[in-house]
């Protein structure tokens, strides 16, 4: 279209989201919002030049050539020497088939279906209950400077309960969270209903977890939040291209114990799952970590020219936004270690559940984590059970410490926020054995 | 012609229900993203927002598009959605009143010119040049303009304008990471001296030392400070959390949550405040509203419409973001006062600039154990080494009576409020 533009591209989307919001038994809100959002990209002599639009009108022919002669425009001022990759995978990978498609389930029965869960987790001591449902309909188009054109559509749902119990003054939370990119999730879902309220119940009588260095095990919830916030964040292409990452010139470096494999994979069937990426590059299976051994990062067409060493297919971008270089479906690989195993070989530690999120630093490489729940362990068995229990380490001495991988591997999905952007992920991992692990905690027992 | 477009929006609405609401947002911006010291993005964006909210008997309705000429869609979907909204008492959308005063997040001297966004950059830059040792990661300059149109079926249609300048910058010296930002309506900021503290932060905490797990006294910078206790203590005195049990607060109106001399004040009318407005999401003039005052719990916020539930009055604390076009419970400007020290204080305290890890903090109890990022130890206000790495573990509430005293000057960190602030006996995990 511009021969002065060495490359350029468009990424629009459009579609429809849904909420609803139960409160304490009471449909709070439920609605429909809808969206046209795009971004285009161009790469002048030297760097990028960007334009963002909402609304944007596809049948306006024009527009795409205003908005081009802008995104030129604005690059004169950027001095990067980009360079972009090749990238020969582009084939489209197949959307997975819908079990049921939430497009042909009212709004009605949804808030209904959502009430059943929500209305579940009041057990005995229950003082509230929450749910909520998301839906996001995405309708996807991609063309760039090489003519290469795609598009397909997505529909990502999904639920959170939670359980509020109360007791002497004392209060305490159980949350249960799931979200599908294979249709409609919320049929025959009162278990975790009923999940989120036993543990806020169960709470109650826990007590606060005291903190220091012991030994620990991590359930697959939170071996997964392991995963993508320790080692996940740190091998993307950009934090290492900007000299923001402590695994940078470490490929080929045995940064974990020989029983560590972590693979970040978008074409696995999970929430974090893309047909095609923001640069219109199909992903495939990156291993990041084989047997202890960094080998490759996650990269966008851009990061991999300037770094080397792993992957494109990585780059993702919420509608209208900048495609980063972000994860996808991020793993541990399974062991052969049994969990009564690990909890055995524990002998005296603690068992860390679930996850109320957390937070790493790439660049200092460290990582600060929140459990929902743990279980002391004594003498080989789980015992108490205690809360309020969080997980910070350095990523490099937590990956050497990992001692035993389980057999039994779970994915979790979520949303992963960077660079303003909050995106679909799943992340997972099987029961891990740390020999040390620095466990905060405000008690005292 | 959007004036047309949105009453006819609101007329077609009332023929099938009782109230409508229409919100129209625009905004322009500008930005350039540096990747390590060199200029790597330059951009622009265009955003325009419609947001229909309706009432039916007491059923709220809502639904938002970015495409104007779509309005009609809108409608129906935020009919549709107040047919499955439970009802509540409902007293009616306010009437219009005469809004005194210019726009408070204003600066017709903003542009969206990209030029003054790379001289940013380059002042963040020279400013990261005074410590040689640290290298930049990334950073940046923005600038917008935007403005909301808020109209009703009572009559209402208030206009504001607000204006937007930003930057920030993230260093590192060897695994020594700094950050740090500013951002304002006005080109009050000083992209130097921001580099220069970015750059500083990643220098001076290189070579940290271990600590010992103990008791301490710290010294909690703006951000940190915020970090923490900001959103939790914001949910907590949320009116919706409150009545429907969720708060930790819920039946402390009138008693001490805090230190004596611990104020908290919503403040929308605050010199330079980025919440700052005349009117909330809802059309509600904004107010100020003192929740803490001397450490007493002295009041929670509200919307209409859990104000009309539980028999309140709106505190003007509507704020758009709810799903499906649905409005929230917010502070405008969150104020803390109190007792002013000398900074940081006498004797020994953990100076700490920001925490890794704040939002996990357990949002019904206030209990947390964060990482601490650009950590010092410091006796009689004098730095004697950075801390390598330590974890803070506490409870939000507690902290509150643990306020020994503030410094001087307070800072603006998004819309919070508050200056350095000293905390007695806490415990730290080295």
């Amino acid at each position: 279209m511009d021969s002065r533009l060495r490359y350029w591209d468009i990424r629009h989307v459009s579609g429809e989201h849904t909420g609803i919001d139960i409160d304490n038994g009471e449909i709070e809100s439920a609605g429909v919002t809808f969206f046209s959002k795009a971004i285009i990209r161009a790469l002048g002599p030297r760097g990028w030049g960007i334009v963002a639009v909402s609304p944007f009108d596809p049948d306006d022919k024009g527009a795409l050539r205003d908005y081009l002669l802008r995104a030129e425009r604005a690059a004169v001022v950027t001095a990067e020497d980009v360079v972009l990759s090749d990238a020969p995978d582009r084939k489209l990978l197949p959307v997975p088939p819908m079990k049921e498609d939430p497009n042909c389930v009212s709004l009605e029965e949804k808030g209904a279906l959502l009430m059943q869960i929500a209305e579940a987790a009041k057990v005995p001591g229950v003082s509230n209950t929450r749910g909520t449902y998301t839906e996001r309909v995405e309708d996807v188009y991609f063309l760039d400077s090489s003519g290469h054109e795609a598009s397909f559509s997505t529909c990502r749902s999904g639920y959170s309960v939670m359980a509020v119990a109360k007791q002497n003054g004392t209060m305490q939370m159980g949350y249960v969270r799931d979200h599908s990119i294979d249709g409609l999730n919320l049929r025959g879902r009162t278990e975790d209903g009923i999940k989120a309220g036993t543990r806020a119940v169960a709470l109650l009588n826990a007590r606060a977890a005291k903190g220091g260095r012991m030994r620990a095990v991590l359930d697959p919830e939170l071996g997964g939040v392991f995963a993508h916030e320790a080692v996940g964040h740190a091998s993307e292409g950009d934090l290492v291209k900007d000299g923001a990452s402590v695994l940078k010139d470490q490929i080929g470096t045995a940064i974990g114990s020989q029983i560590v494999t972590i693979i970040d994979d978008p074409t696995m069937h999970a929430f974090g799952f893309e047909p095609l990426d923001a640069e219109g590059v199909a992903g495939s299976r990156t291993a990041i970590i084989e047997d202890g051994i960094l080998k490759r990062f996650l990269h966008s067409r851009e990061t991999l020219a300037a770094v080397g060493n792993g992957d494109v297919g990585h780059a993702r971008a919420m509608p209208g936004d900048l495609p980063i270089v972000r994860m996808s479906n991020t793993y541990i690989a399974p062991g052969d270690a049994r969990y009564d195993e690990i909890i055995e070989e524990c002998r005296d530690g603690i068992l860390l559940g679930g996850s109320r999120g957390g937070q790493v630093d790439p660049g200092r490489g460290v990582f600060q984590f929140n459990a929902e729940f743990g279980y002391l362990i004594e003498g080989g068995e789980l015992t108490e059970m205690v809360r309020d229990v969080s997980l910070t380490g350095e990523i490099l001495s937590t990956l050497h410490a990992i001692s035993l991988c389980g057999n039994d591997l779970t994915m979790h999905p979520g949303y992963c926020g960077k660079g303003g952007q909050s995106i679909p992920v799943s992340d997972g991992s099987p029961h891990l054995f740390l020999s040390e692990a620095i466990i905060g905690g405000t008690g005292d027992a | 012609m959007h004036k047309e477009i949105i009453s006819e929006i609101i007329e077609t609405g009332l023929s099938s229900v009782d109230e409508v609401e229409v919100t129209l947002v625009s905004g322009e911006s500008v930005s350039i993203e540096l990747k390590r010291a060199i200029a790597a993005h330059a951009g622009e964006s265009h955003e325009n927002a419609l947001i229909i909210r309706v009432i039916a008997s007491g059923r709220i309705g809502s639904s938002g598009t970015s495409t104007l000429s779509e309005w009609r869609a809108c409608l129906d979907s935020a009919i549709a959605s107040s047919h499955l909204a439970e009802a509540v008492p409902w007293g009616g959308l306010p009437d219009p009143v005469s809004l005194t005063g210019d726009p408070m997040v204003f600066d017709s001297s903003i542009r969206t010119d990209p030029d003054i966004a790379l001289s940013f950059c380059n002042r963040l830059l020279e400013g990261a040049s005074e410590y040689p040792d640290a290298e930049v990661v990334g950073g940046g300059a923005g600038l917008s303009l935007g403005s909301v149109l808020l109209a009703n079926s009572k009559g209402i249609w208030y206009e504001e304008d607000h204006t937007s300048v930003s930057v920030s910058l993230e260093t590192i010296a060897d695994q020594s990471t700094g950050f740090e930002y500013d951002r304002s309506f006005s080109l009050d900021i000083d992209p130097f001296e921001i580099g220069r503290r970015a750059a500083e932060l990643a220098s001076t905490s290189r070579n940290g030392v271990p600590i010992e797990t103990g008791t301490y006294d710290l010294l909690l910078s703006p951000i940190a400070f915020s970090g923490l206790v900001a959103s939790l203590l914001q949910s907590a005195v949320n009116g919706r959390s409150v009545h429907m049990g969720r708060s930790f607060l819920a039946e402390k109106l009138g008693k001490v949550i805090g230190a004596d001399h611990l104020s908290v004040i919503d403040d929308p009318f605050y010199p330079g405040g980025l919440g700052n407005c005349r009117f909330d999401a809802e059309g509600v003039p904004s107010r100020k509203n003192i929740l803490i005052e001397d450490g007493v719990l002295n009041s929670f916020i509200y919307d209409l419409k859990t104000a009309y539930r539980f028999g309140k009055e709106s505190t003007g604390n509507a704020q758009r973001g709810g799903l499906g076009g649905g409005v929230t419970i917010g502070m405008h400007n969150m104020v803390f006062r109190g007792e002013t020290m000398q900074e940081p204080g006498e004797g020994r305290c953990i100076s700490i600039n920001d925490v890794i890890g704040a939002h996990t903090a357990n949002p019904l109890t206030g209990d947390f154990s964060v990482e601490v990022q650009n950590a010092f130890i410091m006796e009689d206000g004098i730095i004697q080494a950075p801390v390598r790495k330590a974890m803070i573990t506490g409870n939000i509430f507690e902290m509150l009576g643990q306020i020994t005293g503030m410094g001087p000057t307070p800072r603006r960190v998004g819309s919070v409020i508050v200056p350095p602030v000293r905390i007695s006996g806490m415990r730290l995990v080295g």
